[in-house]
């Protein structure tokens, strides 16, 4: 008992980590373009999990995302940060997010921004 | 206040004027602002504080560039005389240095890697490219130390310089990096280039730190006395908050210690560079956005120390950002106007003297002492802009202040760019190496016409 209690502290302990941990990433990595309230160097990112791709109004999308036929899928974000080019060739998106840990935290504190 | 949609008026302005020896076409005033259409190799522009439009005469535009494929048959272009052709592919290489060995240090800063490049003069590709370190956080900054026969390099990581072992002909770091600053700065949003060079004196480390933000948004507002104990505590113009410590550029000795500030609100130094001739340290400064098209200027700028640039309440002087209106009368009169003024929202990046001497790819000799600076291209402006390096005229060291297209050609059209210019650097037989993160490409530009002039 005792220790499933210690496991599910363990657990609870490395959420909320992990939430923070993203928030803490989306501050560093991504808000001097993803400005919030828009007209940044890159789109509005409220309510983007879930979300097809280039579809926040008022933003000048490259074709290469418009054309992508992406949904902002956890999976997909995922995949979009470990190399935005790669997944996405002509995206105006280039940063990189190497460590697949902050990449998850970032992804859940983006599904957390509504 | 000059209209910028003028074109009578820009037309008048566009005159023929002798410059360091050649007849060229200098664009000023109105006429100077221009976008990719009217860039070509050997279009001279001269922009001074006076041509700046009013804030927001046009609106804030968002047009980031999309990449496309090299078009079949499209190439760079340079003035008559040069070779330009692919050296090396790399992963998104950015900042670029040459060793005295004339061995080439790029960083690749997404990868966390710095690659060395070896090639005999003349090449027209290297013969080895090697990596010389990895795992490192975001390196972009690269500087040899002492700078004539190093034994170390040091490289600055997003927020930490560290050094490797080095001695000549190396091509992979034979020890671990050693810590030399532990933290550049308390926070690390934002802007991520450091940059790193070494004073001429050899005694002093330069390191370059952008801002966390556009204009400080997150910065607390002090009163009048707050901020003015801030100051008396800190340097003229330092920034607070999420902003301490950032828009400076930074000194330390070369153990890490003596930290002090150098320069403060100088929004988005990305490189750092001492000036062979004179000793004197230059920047290329990102200015802020969101004021319109044609405002405000980037520059590249000699730093004087404890100089104070503006950033977040004004611009290019005493000029107030009026989101910022009425905050700090204290700071007129105390901002440092910078050198060279570039069509605003170019993205100046890389910075580098010509210094070769001599060489197999050598350049005329009214190239030497002048600068070369690669503008890595608008966003936040209708029409684009930047996408090229450009040659600043120096006389003695003293920058007149024009500016001429070197290298133009990664645009395709109002969207689509197929390469982005980071660095700039002298190969040891005279050519210019330029790296692409765009197109994943380090350019080799090359003098051919041995003995001519370039026009």
């Amino acid at each position: 008992m005792r220790a499933a209690l210690g496991l599910t502290l363990a657990l609870l302990a490395t959420r909320v980590f992990a939430q923070g941990d993203g928030a803490e990433t989306f501050e560093d990595r991504c808000s001097i373009c993803h400005v919030a309230g828009g007209g940044g160097q890159g789109p509005n990112l409220t309510g983007v999990v879930g979300r097809k791709a280039a579809t926040a109004p008022g933003f000048a999308y490259t074709p290469a995302l418009k054309n992508s036929g992406l949904t902002w899928t956890a999976a997909n974000l995922d995949k979009f940060l470990v190399n935005p080019g790669a997944l996405v060739p002509g995206t105006a998106m280039q940063v990189r997010i190497n460590d697949a840990a902050q990449r998850a935290a970032l992804v859940a504190y983006l599904a957390t921004a509504h | 206040m000059p209209n910028p949609t003028a074109p009578a008026v820009a037309l008048a302005l566009v005159s023929g004027v002798c410059a360091s020896g050649a007849m060229a076409e200098v664009r000023t005033g109105v006429a100077a602002f221009g976008d990719w259409r009217t860039d070509a190799p050997g279009v001279v522009r001269h922009i001074v504080p006076a041509d700046m439009p009013r804030p927001l005469a046009t609106p804030p535009s968002a047009q980031p560039s999309a990449k496309v494929a090299r078009p079949a048959g499209a190439m760079l272009k340079a003035p008559p005389g040069f070779t330009v052709a692919a050296f090396a592919e790399l992963d998104a290489p950015r900042q670029i240095h040459v060793a005295p060995n004339g061995d080439i240090f790029v960083a690749e800063t997404d990868a966390g890697r710095i690659k060395v490049l070896r090639a005999s003069p003349g090449a027209a590709k290297p013969s080895t490219i090697a990596v010389f370190a990895e795992g490192l956080d975001r390196p972009f900054g690269i500087a040899f130390f002492p700078a004539a026969d190093p034994k170390w390099v040091y490289v600055a990581n997003n927020n930490s310089v560290v050094r490797f072992p080095y001695a000549a002909g190396n091509l992979k770091a034979t020890g671990a990096p050693q810590t030399i600053v532990s933290q550049i700065a308390a926070t690390t949003g934002g802007h991520t280039t450091r940059d790193i060079a070494v004073s001429a004196d050899g005694k002093t480390l330069l390191v370059s730190i952008g801002s966390g933000s556009n204009l400080a948004e997150g910065m607390p507002r002090k009163s009048a006395d707050e901020a003015a104990a801030w100051q008396a505590d800190h340097a003229t113009g330092a920034a607070w908050g999420r902003e301490d410590g950032r828009a400076e550029v930074i000194a330390f000795y070369p153990d890490g210690g003596g930290r002090s500030v150098f320069a403060t609100g100088i929004r988005n130094c990305v490189s750092v560079t001492i000036d062979p001739a004179d000793g004197q340290p230059w920047c290329a400064v990102n200015e802020r956005d969101s004021l319109g098209d044609n405002l405000p200027p980037d520059y590249v700028t000699r730093v004087k120390s404890k100089a104070f640039y503006g950033w977040p309440w004004y611009y290019i002087g005493d000029h107030e950002d009026p989101r910022l209106k009425d905050q700090r009368p204290d700071l007129v009169g105390k901002i440092t106007v910078p050198d060279v003024l570039v069509q605003p929202h170019s993205a100046p990046l890389g910075l580098a003297f010509y210094t070769a001497r001599g060489g197999a790819a050598a350049f005329p000799v009214a190239y030497r002492g002048d600068a070369f600076v690669a503008l890595h291209g608008s966003w936040n402006r209708s029409k684009r802009t930047g996408y090229k390096v450009v040659r600043l005229k120096t006389v003695n060291g003293v920058p007149t202040g024009e500016y001429e297209d070197f290298l133009t050609g990664f645009v395709v059209d109002d969207r689509g760019v197929w390469g982005r210019p980071v660095g700039v650097a002298v190969a040891k037989d005279g050519a210019l190496l330029v790296t692409d993160d765009g197109g994943g490409t380090v350019w080799r530009v090359a003098y051919a016409a041995k003995g001519g002039k370039t026009r």
